[in-house]
């Protein structure tokens, strides 16, 4: 299928070792605010390989979610991006944040931010090629992000038909392509266990590319016995579209999913519009009912007719997940996406995210402040406190041996499961207003150990490959302050 | 049960069905079933867990000990003499075994004296008043349980303002070393809620419901809206208090690390019922019921290397408008069998969908058939579009055997599939069921599971 390739495990694979999928350098994110300049993320650095799954851990307004929104190029109103390089996916998402925006001084000492409406436009043209796309997001709330007015299907189908208009469009002339004979082969080649990509395989041959998330949502599905796969399967040769449609499909496929010239009049009046992108709309809401079978979403069909607020706090999660995966993109960034849920029903999206992670091989950036869902999910974390990253490090060597002080005071104020203490550890005082935060290292002010040097900036340290801490207490510190 | 001159709140079949206004004029009237006959009872000092999910009514139950709602039945005591307690007990329980036969019966008579002279439900204004300075109740979000427009002196003061504590002096010297005592120092008397943190306010609703030293505190969630270094600090804060003023919890949270941390004893609700109860090393170490052991399966453990196999429960919680019948688990229960409960409408749709499933070979010249419908409360109809013969029916008797083997469990529930004379209908007849009710298993740990009532398993099999 044309923009599956990118998604192919192979594809991925191979660009892997020689660069990361999302680079974030140097990241400085401020709001102003009539109080002052919040400085809420500083000189955030990490990176997101293909495949992987990164956790970013910290308390309420340690800045990860305005982390995943800058990423996402999000960031509110109030809020810039002063500095930093984000670059995902071979694509600079800020090479041009010293155009977009100025601060203006005024009297009393007070500022305010002026945007340039030009940049800022020539960054959403760029960055709508790529979010929803490539990027994707599951946001904690599903209930405010989804919209209350519109049903399931078209909500689901709206993403679809945004990015993946020529993906329908395959899918439809596949399948009116395809004749019972060819089909015929594929089900019988299907009785004995095929893979994903044997069956792409064998599609290719018979030149229905197309065909094949069709034809492998029937062969997955789990409610149905054998003969009636086969039967769905063949069934699929007899959905034919009219040779004016097929035109249509061909001329748009041809101009790569914009309107072709010659129906541009034509799409003007209501009538015939309506009917042009009917015929997408409705390709769309089948793929919606993939999608929501595919995130083992209970009575799909009836869910497409649905409202957000008909369903219950797990299927609206479910719903947004299958949004964020319907692009199939490289990345999902996943924003508290169990917080407003119960445990049992975490357990279920959590055991969706790791199949889905296997099936789109899409790397996932997990933001949570409850260690525990990390634990069970990331590969690598990040720790951030008072906006900035303190610590990252594989998930198994961060907990056998954390060496940042913050990590590990917030490792020890966890009571224990089955261990029963008298008192918890706790870290003392509050989490500092970031207007004016503490000079050089922003924990010392709670830090037990600190000393002299945590009024300087604390260097960033390798401890050991893959694990670095933002702190003065390791390593030679001298060498450090003259790098 | 141990000695029960110690026990200080106790609770018997307590029930709040909240109606469902429909807008139609002469609808059935609806009720959601938010607590049905639960039993608890909580020992003085003692600091007792509740947890399940949101919605199953762990809430609405704290607040019923505290009279905030109205009980739609059941009797509440507190602090009553436990001669009166076990008599009215034992009252209950032989009208169980020996149903009523009139009105003027004289034990009923005897009930309702006892109910209305110790249940808290049955008080007046003036009693109220006085139980009222015996419970509090700290809330789960401290932005919305203070008054923004009340200094946090005042906030503690109230309480004791509302009970006439003494002079205005005396009451501002309580709430000032009070609020000391929950780890407030002066500078923060004279401030409004929104000045301080999430911990801080949470300190202050403490303080606050130490206003009246009370010996029963009800704790609904009280630190899921916190980060969890500062949970650390709130929950430090709650044991020192509990030594410091002998007090009694009802610990509700839905994060059962921290309850397991806190609790003593914790009891478990499934959609509005304690379906198990116990000591919580007992419990969390050897969990009896399935969703007991599902929900302890699925805490996120922050650790790299403990890795638990989870067990992911299918489906939703029930609608408690029209709450499932037998055992209210019994849709998402890995272990459900014939007397679980399970309807001819939930039986019927398993069963189509098997027949029509294209999965057995010899069911594919089948006739098409209709939904199923429901007969009686054990029994319902399939109509066929057409003649099933008695080949067929052995065939279909074979493919429900052979579904019930690889795990459909509804199945499970048909004991017998016969066909109409004319062959246009099948009839399929269900055990029958019954609901489960707690039952002692060992010392003080109770499950509500037919699993565990060797007697109902049994019978169930020998049919």
């Amino acid at each position: 299928m044309h923009l599956t390739q990118e998604a192919e495990p192979n594809a991925v694979t191979a660009t892997a070792p020689t660069e990361p999928l999302l680079q974030v350098n140097g990241l400085r994110v401020s709001f102003i605010t009539r109080a002052g300049r919040i400085q809420a993320i500083n000189d955030v650095s990490f990176e997101v390989s293909a495949g992987e799954t990164f956790g970013l851990v910290g308390e309420t307004g340690c800045g990860k979610s305005q982390t995943a929104l800058a990423v996402m190029r999000l960031t509110p109103e109030a809020g810039i991006i002063e500095r930093g390089k984000i670059q995902f996916a071979g694509a600079n998402l800020t090479d041009n944040i010293a155009h977009e925006f100025k601060i203006v001084q005024k009297k009393h000492g007070r500022v305010k931010l002026k945007r340039n409406k030009a940049a800022l436009k020539q960054l959403g043209q760029k960055i709508n090629q790529i979010r929803g796309k490539d990027m994707s997001m599951i946001f904690q709330e599903p209930m405010t992000s989804l919209n209350p007015v519109y049903t399931i299907g078209r909500q689901v189908s709206e993403v679809l038909l945004r990015h993946k208009v020529i993906s329908l469009v395959d899918r439809i002339l596949a399948r009116n392509a395809a004749t019972k004979e060819k089909l015929r082969e594929i089900t019988n080649a299907a009785a004995r266990d095929l893979s994903q990509a044997e069956l792409r395989e064998l599609l290719q041959q018979a030149g229905l590319e197309g065909l094949e998330d069709q034809v492998w949502f029937a062969l997955s599905r789990k409610d149905i016995g054998a003969t009636q796969k086969i039967r769905t399967i063949n069934n699929l040769s007899e959905r034919k579209i009219k040779p004016i449609t097929f035109r249509f499909l061909v001329r748009l496929k041809e101009s790569k999913g914009q309107i072709p010239g010659e129906y541009r009049i034509l799409n003007k009046i209501p009538i015939v519009r309506r009917w042009l992108s009917g015929v997408l709309e409705k390709e769309a809401l089948e793929v919606s009912y993939e999608l929501l079978s595919v995130v083992n979403m209970p009575n799909a069909a009836n869910v497409l007719t649905s409202y957000p607020h008909e369903l219950s706090g797990g299927m609206r999660q479910r719903v947004m997940i299958a949004m964020a995966i319907s692009t199939k993109p490289k990345l999902v960034i996943a924003d508290e996406p169990t917080s407003a849920l119960d445990v049992t029903v975490q357990a279920q999206i959590l055991e969706l995210l790791r199949e889905l992670k296997r099936t789109f091989n899409s790397a996932i950036l997990f933001i949570s402040h409850d260690i525990g869902v990390v634990s069970e999910i990331c590969d690598r974390v990040g720790v951030m406190y008072a906006g900035n990253l303190v610590e990252v490090a594989r998930l198994d060597e961060l907990f056998a041996d954390a060496k940042h002080p913050y990590t590990q005071g917030l490792f020890a104020s966890i009571p224990k499961y089955g261990e029963k203490r008298e008192l918890l550890q706790t870290i003392e005082g509050t989490v500092p207003n970031l207007i004016n935060p503490p000079t050089g290292c922003r924990f010392r002010t709670r830090c037990t150990r600190a000393f002299e040097k945590c009024s300087q900036p604390p260097p960033w340290l390798e401890v050991e490959q893959g694990h670095g801490v933002l702190c003065w207490l390791y390593g030679d510190s001298e060498k450090h302050v003259n790098q | 049960m141990s000695t029960s001159e110690e026990i200080l709140a106790q609770g018997k079949r307590l029930k709040v069905h909240f109606p469902v206004k429909t807008g139609k004029i002469l609808a059935e009237a609806l009720y959601v079933h938010a607590v049905d006959n639960v039993d608890f009872y909580i020992r003085k000092g003692e600091v007792v867990g509740l947890v399940g999910e949101s919605g199953c009514g762990k809430t609405t139950l704290g607040r019923l000990i505290l009279r905030l709602i109205e009980p739609t039945g059941g009797a509440l005591f507190f602090e009553t003499d436990s001669d009166t307690v076990n008599r009215y007990l034992q009252l209950l329980d032989d009208l169980e075994l020996n149903p009523l036969k009139s009105n003027s019966d004289p034990r009923l008579q005897e009930v309702r004296s006892i109910e209305n002279k110790h249940s808290i439900f049955k008080f007046g204004r003036k009693e109220m008043k006085n139980y009222r300075r015996t419970t509090h109740i700290v809330f789960q979000d401290p932005n919305s349980s203070l008054d923004p427009r009340l200094l946090i002196k005042d906030v503690v003061a109230e309480p004791l303002k509302a009970h006439h504590y003494g002079s205005k002096a005396e009451i501002y010297e309580r709430a000032v070393s009070l609020l000391a005592a929950c780890g407030l120092e002066a500078q923060f008397v004279n401030r409004f809620p929104h000045e301080l943190s999430g911990g801080q306010r949470q300190r202050v609703a403490i303080a606050r419901a130490l206003a009246m030293s009370p010996k029963l505190i009800i704790l609904d969630e009280p630190t899921s809206a916190l980060d969890v270094s500062v949970q650390a600090q709130v929950l430090n804060l709650l044991k020192k208090l509990k030594k410091e003023f002998n007090l009694s919890f009802l610990f509700i949270s839905h994060h059962l690390i921290v309850v397991r941390y806190m609790a003593d004893r914790i009891m478990v609700m499934y959609a509005g019922e304690v379906v198990e109860a116990g000591e919580t090393e007992e419990v969390f170490t050897d969990p009896l019921h399935p969703y007991t052991k599902a929900l302890l399966s699925a805490i996120p453990i922050p650790d790299a290397k403990t890795k638990r196999e989870k067990i992911i429960l299918q489906g939703e919680v029930p609608n408690l408008i029209s709450p499932p019948r037998g055992c209210r688990f019994h849709p998402r229960c890995p272990h459900a069998f014939e007397v679980c409960g399970w309807s001819p409408k939930e039986a019927g749709e398993a069963f189509t969908s098997a027949i029509t499933s294209g999965r057995y070979p010899a069911l594919n010249n089948l006739p098409t058939v209709e939904n199923a419908v429901e007969t009686d409360e054990t029994s319902f109809e399939v109509r066929v579009n057409g003649n099933i013969g008695d080949d067929e029916l052995v065939e279909i008797r074979k493919a429900i055997e052979s579904e019930i083997s690889e795990g459909n469990r509804a199945l499970k529930a048909v004991k017998e599939i016969n066909k109409s004379n004319d062959g246009s209908t099948l009839i399929v007849k269900l055990h029958p069921f019954k609901v489960p009710k707690l039952a002692l298993v060992k010392g003080e740990h109770t499950v509500s599971c037919h699993l565990y009532s060797e007697q109902v398993t049994q019978v169930a099999l020998n049919k």
